[in-house]
C-alpha cells in the first residue's frame, strides 16, 4: 500500500507552508490567488499539489474570531484545528463504543493509534442491556442501527474513486467510514446520503498528501508539524468535511428539517427554521437541492442566456436531473480530479456557503450551449449527465497566457454572479470563443433524417433489422409532418382551431402536443388516434413525440403544451363560474328568513332549501379542496332550484316564441317537419356536453326528457370561454362520414367537455335519437329576427365540423331548430 | 444508422432497487455491453438509450438509473414522470434487497403511473453459491403482485437482453393493443387527471415558463 500513498518531498510541503503563512500575505490575497488559479505554482501538475490542504484549512476553518481578516497576515488556524481533533477523538470514542463498553475489532483511538481502553460500564440491568434483549430501551438497538449505518457507508466508501488506488487501501476506507459515520450521527436530520463519500474523499486525500509521516526528523517549524500531523488526518478531514457540508449540506437535505431550532444540524442560515408550523404544513416541502437547481436553470440561466434557457426548457429538461450530481459532488464527476480541485480551491476561498457553485453551474451550461441548443431532449440530457470534457479544453491565445479552464469557469461564475444579465452572458460566450476556441455561432438544429448523434447504447448494439424500418420511417415521416388537407378527426380539427390563431406550427405537432401528456393520457390518446380515419404512420402515432424542432423526440413527460394549458384553464374557469353561481345561490337561499314565514309548510320548504344549500355548499368546499375530481352538477344546485331554472328556461323559450309568433303574422305558422333528424343531435350533443355551455336558448326539450346529467346554471355562458370561442370560429374541417365521426360538433363535443357520466350515457349523439323535437320549435314561422337574448352563443355554433355533404343543411337547420324559430336566417 | 433518431415508439423505463444490487451495471450491460466490478455509486440519475426491434417496429428505450440508497426524494417526481416501465432489481445474494422490494413497489404506487409495467429482476444470478433468495419464492411473489419476473446477471450477461426485451415488448403490446381497440368510448375525460398539483411542486419554474 506504500506506493498508493505517494507523498511529496518534505521540502515541498515546507515551501508551500512558507508560501502561505510566512510570506506576509494577507488572507484576502491568498484567496484571490486561489480564485485565479495562482495559489500553487504547480497547480496544473495534477491532483497532487503540496500545501493544498493547508490552504483549505485556512479558507474553511474560522480562525480567531472577530479578526479583521482582510488586512491581517494569514496565520495557520492551528488552535481550532487542535480543538477539532480533540472533539473528533472524544466523539468518535463515544459513538463507536458498544453498550458493553467494548469497541469493534481493529478500532484504534484517533490520534494515538492505540487500542481503546476497555471500560466496562455495562449496567447491571441485563434485562435491558444485552444484545439479545427485545426491550425498547435496549441500548444495543441503537448500536445495531449504527452498525447498519456503517455498513451502508462502507458500501459506498468501497466504491469511492475505483480508479484511484489510494482509496482501495482498507485503512483509508475505514477512516473515511469513521468520518462519515460521525458526521451522520451528529446530523441525524440528513444522516448519510450517497455522494458525501465523494465529497469527503478528496479532502481526505489532500490532507493525507500533505501530512508528515510520524517519524519525520527534518528541521520543521513545529506549527507546520502540528498542522500536518499524520496521525490526525482523519480528524482534520472530519473538520474540513463538516465545514464543506455547512454549505453543501443543504443539497443533501431530503426531508423537511425539524422545526426545532435546537437541532445541531449545520443548516445554512437561509433555511428557515422559524416558519410557523401552520405555514410549514401549508407549503409543500421542496427539497433545497430542487430549489437550487430550479434557480440555476429558471432564474440564473434565463437571465444570462435566454436562448439556451429556452432550448432546455423547450426540450423539457428538469434541472434537478443534472444539478443534483453537479452540486452534491461539487463537480467531481463533471471534471477530472485535478480540474475539480482547482474549482474547489476557488469555491472554498470565495464562498464556503457555495452560492458561487450555482453560478459555476450556469457557466458550465453556457460553455456547452452550442451542444445543447441544437440538441433534442435525449442528447441534451446526455450532455448534461456526461459533461463533455473536450468542451473544457484549455486554450490560450499567443498574447494571453493560457488560463486553466476551471479557473476560467470560476471567473465567469463570479462575473455572472455579480451581473446576471444577457450582456454578461454574451461576453462570456465571446470569452469562451477567445480563450477556449468555442465558436459563437450555434450550429443549426439537426433536422431529420439526419446524421444521428452518437448516443450511448445505440452504436454497436443496434439490431440489424432496424435500418430498413428506419428508412421507411424516415421517408414517410417528412410527409407526415404537415398534412393539412388530410381529412381529420376530432382532435385535429380542434387543434386546428388553435392553429389558425396564428401559430405557425405543424398541425400534427399541435395535435400531438394536445395529447402529449403521455403519462396520463396514454389509453385515451391511443384510442383517439386509433379512431382517426387516416393513421398511415403508426410510428409517431401512439406517442406524441413530434417536436418543437422537427428533429428528435420530445419527451412525453415534458411540461404540458399550450393546448393542454388552455384546456385546463378553460376547465377551471368554467368550474369557477359554476361554483360561483352555486355559492351565489346558496347565499341567496341562506339569506331567506324563515321566521318571517308564517305558513308552516312554507317554513318547511325554506328549511329544506337551506339544508340543500348547505349540502351544496359543502360539496363546493369538497370541489375546491380537490377531494372531488368529477364535479356533478346536480349536487351543485338544490333540486327545487334546478326545477325552477329549467322551468324558467322553458318559459323564456316560450316567451321568445310567442314574441316571434306575434311578429310574424303575415306568414302562417309552418310546420317544422323540414328539420332533418340528424340536425337535432346538435342540440342533443350540446346538452350532453353541457358542462360548460349554457342551457339557455339551447334547451328546447322539457326537463323531464333531459339525459342524465342536468344542465348547469344558465349564467355560465360559452362566450366567456375564449379558447372555445376561437375553436368555434375556426374554419370547418371536413369530416368524412357521420358514422365514423359520431361527434359531429367538435366545439360542443370537445374532449374536455365530457364528463364521465356523459360518456356512459351515450357514446354518440345519434344513439340518442330519436328524440322528440321540441314542440314549440316546429310550429314557428321563419321570418323573425332573432331576439338578441336568444342569439346563439358563439361557442355553440355547430358549423365547425359539419360534413361537407350536409353542410348546407347543417348551417341553417340547427339554428332554425334551436335559435331561429322564425327562420330569419336564410 | 444515419436515421437513428427515427423510432416508432419511445419508452421511458426506470431502474429501481436497493443500493448495490447492480442497476447501473444492468444499464451499461444492456446499452453498452459493458460491465464493471467497481463502479462508482450512482449519484442522482444516469441515463442511456437503446433501440430494439419488435414486430418490425423500432422501440427506443430511454433507460433511467438512479441512486438506490435513498428514495431520492429530491428527484422522485422527475424520475418517474412519464415512465411506462420499471425494472425492480434485487440482489439474489442479499436477502434484504429482496425484502425491500415491497417498499419499492409502494414507491412505484405512490409516484409512478398506475399503468406502469413492472418487472421483478433478481440480479447477480452468477453468484449461485451465495444465493439467498430462492427463485421459486421470488417467482411466486411476482405472480402474486402481477409482475413479470426474471433472473439476470449483468456480470455474465445472462438474461439481461431478455429482461429488457421482455419488458419493452410487454409495453409495446399494451400500447399497440390500446391503439387498435376501437372502443366504444370516445376520448376519455382527462379532467382532474392532468391537474396534478403535487407534480409541479418540484418544477414550478418549469411549468411556469412553459405557458407563455
Amino acid at each position: 500500500m506504500a506506493e498508493a500513498r505517494a507523498r511529496p518531498d518534505v521540502r515541498e510541503i515546507k515551501d508551500a507552508y512558507d508560501h502561505l503563512f510566512n510570506s506576509h500575505q494577507t488572507a484576502t490575497k491568498i484567496k484571490d490567488a486561489a480564485l485565479s488559479g495562482r495559489l500553487f505554482q504547480r497547480a496544473d501538475s495534477g491532483a497532487d499539489v503540496a500545501g493544498r490542504s493547508m490552504a483549505w484549512k485556512l479558507f474553511l476553518v474560522p480562525n480567531e474570531p472577530l479578526q479583521s481578516v482582510a488586512e491581517v497576515e494569514a496565520v495557520p488556524p492551528l488552535k481550532p484545528v487542535q480543538a477539532a481533533r480533540e472533539a473528533y477523538r472524544a466523539l468518535l470514542m463515544e459513538k463507536m463504543r458498544a453498550p458493553d463498553g467494548g469497541y469493534e475489532e481493529g478500532f484504534t483511538v484517533p490520534g494515538l493509534g492505540t487500542l481503546p481502553p476497555r471500560t466496562t460500564n455495562a449496567s447491571g440491568n441485563l434485562e435491558k442491556n444485552n444484545p439479545l434483549s427485545l426491550h425498547d430501551e435496549n441500548p444495543w438497538r441503537e448500536w445495531f442501527a449504527a452498525m447498519d449505518l456503517r455498513k451502508t457507508i462502507l458500501q459506498d466508501v468501497e466504491r469511492t474513486f475505483p480508479d484511484i488506488a489510494y482509496f482501495r487501501d482498507a485503512e483509508v476506507q475505514a477512516e473515511l467510514t469513521n468520518v462519515l459515520f460521525l458526521y451522520s450521527v451528529m446530523h441525524p436530520d440528513i444522516g448519510y446520503r450517497q455522494g458525501m463519500h465523494e465529497l469527503l474523499a478528496p479532502l481526505y486525500y489532500a490532507i493525507d498528501y500533505d501530512s508528515f509521516p510520524p517519524d519525520v526528523n527534518a528541521d520543521i517549524d513545529p506549527t507546520l508539524k502540528e498542522l500536518c500531523a499524520h496521525q490526525w488526518v482523519a480528524a482534520d478531514a472530519w473538520l474540513l468535511f463538516t465545514a464543506v457540508m455547512k454549505g453543501a449540506g443543504q443539497w443533501y437535505e431530503w426531508q423537511e428539517p425539524k422545526t426545532q431550532p435546537e437541532s445541531s444540524s449545520p443548516l445554512p442560515t437561509h433555511v428557515q427554521f422559524n416558519v410557523g408550523a401552520d405555514d410549514a404544513r401549508v407549503k409543500p416541502y421542496v427539497a433545497p437541492i430542487v430549489a437550487a437547481c430550479n434557480r440555476v436553470q429558471s432564474v440564473f440561466l434565463k437571465a444570462v442566456d435566454p436562448e439556451l434557457w429556452k432550448a432546455m426548457q423547450g426540450a423539457g429538461i428538469e434541472p434537478q436531473i443534472y444539478g443534483i450530481r453537479w452540486l452534491r459532488l461539487l463537480f467531481t464527476r463533471e471534471f477530472n480530479m485535478q480540474d475539480a480541485m482547482v474549482l474547489w480551491d476557488g469555491l472554498f476561498a470565495t464562498d464556503p456557503a457555495f452560492d458561487l457553485a450555482l453560478w459555476v453551474c450556469v457557466a458550465m451550461l453556457v460553455r456547452i450551449r452550442n451542444k445543447l441548443i441544437p440538441a433534442d431532449y435525449s442528447s441534451q440530457l446526455t450532455y448534461l449527465l456526461r459533461y463533455p470534457s473536450n468542451a473544457a479544453a484549455a486554450g490560450g491565445s499567443p498574447e494571453d497566457p493560457p488560463i486553466h479552464h476551471a479557473t476560467l469557469l470560476l471567473r465567469q461564475a463570479l462575473t455572472l454572479q455579480m451581473s446576471p444579465t444577457p450582456t454578461t452572458g454574451v461576453s462570456i460566450i465571446h470569452e469562451n470563443k477567445n480563450l477556449l476556441g468555442i465558436p459563437v455561432e450555434v450550429p443549426p438544429p439537426i433536422s431529420p433524417p439526419v446524421r444521428r448523434r452518437p448516443r450511448a447504447g445505440e452504436g454497436r448494439q443496434s439490431f440489424s433489422a432496424e435500418s430498413s424500418t428506419r428508412n421507411d420511417a424516415g421517408g414517410s415521416k417528412a410527409a407526415h409532418n404537415r398534412q393539412p388537407s388530410t381529412p381529420m378527426g376530432l382532435p385535429e380539427s380542434l387543434a386546428r382551431g388553435i392553429l389558425e390563431r396564428g401559430e405557425s406550427l405543424g398541425i400534427n405537432k399541435t395535435v400531438m402536443n394536445a395529447v402529449s401528456e403521455f403519462k396520463r393520457n396514454l389509453p385515451d390518446l391511443a384510442t383517439a388516434l386509433g379512431r382517426l380515419p387516416l393513421t398511415p404512420q403508426p410510428h409517431n402515432a401512439a406517442y406524441p413525440l413530434s417536436p418543437e424542432r422537427p428533429t428528435g423526440e420530445r419527451p412525453p413527460w415534458e411540461p404540458r403544451s399550450r393546448f393542454e394549458m388552455e384546456r385546463e384553464i378553460t376547465q377551471m374557469r368554467a368550474l369557477q363560474r359554476k361554483l360561483g353561481d352555486t355559492v351565489g345561490w346558496v347565499v341567496d337561499t341562506l339569506l331567506l328568513d324563515e321566521s318571517e314565514v308564517q305558513d308552516e309548510a312554507a317554513k318547511k320548504t325554506v328549511e329544506k332549501r337551506k339544508r340543500e344549500a348547505l349540502e351544496c355548499l359543502s360539496y363546493v368546499r369538497d370541489v375546491l379542496k380537490g377531494t372531488v375530481t368529477e364535479v356533478e352538477d346536480e349536487r351543485l344546485i338544490g333540486e327545487e332550484e334546478m326545477r325552477r331554472r329549467r322551468d324558467k328556461e322553458r318559459q323564456e323559450k316560450e316567451a321568445a316564441e310567442a314574441l316571434s309568433r306575434r311578429h310574424s303574422t303575415p306568414h302562417p305558422p309552418q310546420p317544422a317537419a323540414a328539420i332533418p333528424i340528424e340536425a337535432r343531435p346538435q342540440g342533443a350533443g350540446a346538452r350532453r356536453s353541457q358542462d360548460y355551455f349554457p342551457p339557455q336558448g339551447l334547451s328546447t326539450s322539457p326537463p323531464g326528457r333531459l339525459p342524465a346529467p342536468t344542465p348547469i346554471p344558465a349564467t355560465v355562458s360559452a362566450p366567456r370561454n375564449p379558447p372555445l370561442q376561437s375553436i368555434a370560429s375556426a374554419p370547418a374541417m371536413p369530416i368524412p362520414s357521420a358514422s365514423a365521426q359520431p361527434l359531429q360538433s367538435p366545439t360542443l363535443n370537445a374532449p374536455w367537455n365530457y364528463t364521465k357520466s356523459s360518456f356512459s350515457s351515450a357514446s354518440s349523439p345519434i344513439a340518442t335519437l330519436p328524440r322528440v323535437p321540441p314542440r314549440t320549435s316546429t310550429v314557428l314561422p321563419r321570418a323573425m329576427p332573432l331576439p338578441p337574448s336568444l342569439r346563439t352563443p358563439p361557442g355553440a355554433s355547430p358549423n365547425a365540423a359539419a360534413p361537407p355533404a350536409e353542410s348546407g343543411m347543417r348551417e341553417q337547420k340547427p339554428k332554425a331548430a334551436a335559435y331561429d324559430p322564425l327562420g330569419a336566417i336564410p | 444508422m444515419a436515421e437513428g433518431s427515427n423510432f416508432d415508439y419511445l419508452f421511458k423505463v426506470v431502474l429501481i432497487g436497493d443500493s448495490g444490487v447492480g442497476k447501473s451495471n444492468l444499464l451499461s450491460r444492456f446499452t453498452r455491453n459493458e460491465f464493471n466490478l467497481e463502479t462508482k455509486s450512482t449519484i442522482g440519475v444516469e441515463f442511456a438509450t437503446r433501440s430494439i426491434n419488435v414486430d418490425g417496429k423500432t422501440l427506443k428505450a430511454q433507460i433511467w438509473d438512479t441512486a438506490g440508497q435513498e428514495r431520492y426524494r429530491a428527484i422522485t417526481a422527475a424520475y418517474y414522470r412519464g415512465a411506462v416501465g420499471a425494472l425492480l432489481v434485487y440482489d439474489i445474494s442479499k436477502h434484504a434487497t429482496y425484502v425491500n422490494v415491497t417498499r419499492w413497489l409502494k414507491e412505484l404506487r405512490d409516484h409512478a403511473d398506475s399503468n406502469i409495467v413492472i418487472m421483478l429482476v433478481g440480479n447477480k444470478s452468477d453468484l449461485k453459491h451465495l444465493r439467498a433468495v430462492p427463485t421459486e419464492e421470488a417467482k411466486a411473489f411476482a405472480a402474486e403482485n402481477g409482475l413479470s419476473f426474471i433472473e439476470t446477471s449483468a456480470l455474465d450477461a445472462s438474461n439481461v437482453e431478455a429482461a429488457f426485451q421482455t419488458i419493452l415488448t410487454d409495453i409495446y403490446r399494451i400500447v399497440s393493443s390500446k391503439s387498435l381497440e376501437q372502443s366504444e368510448d370516445p376520448i376519455k375525460p382527462t379532467t382532474g387527471d392532468t391537474i396534478t398539483v403535487s407534480h409541479s411542486v418540484d418544477t414550478p419554474a418549469n411549468t411556469g415558463g412553459k405557458c407563455c
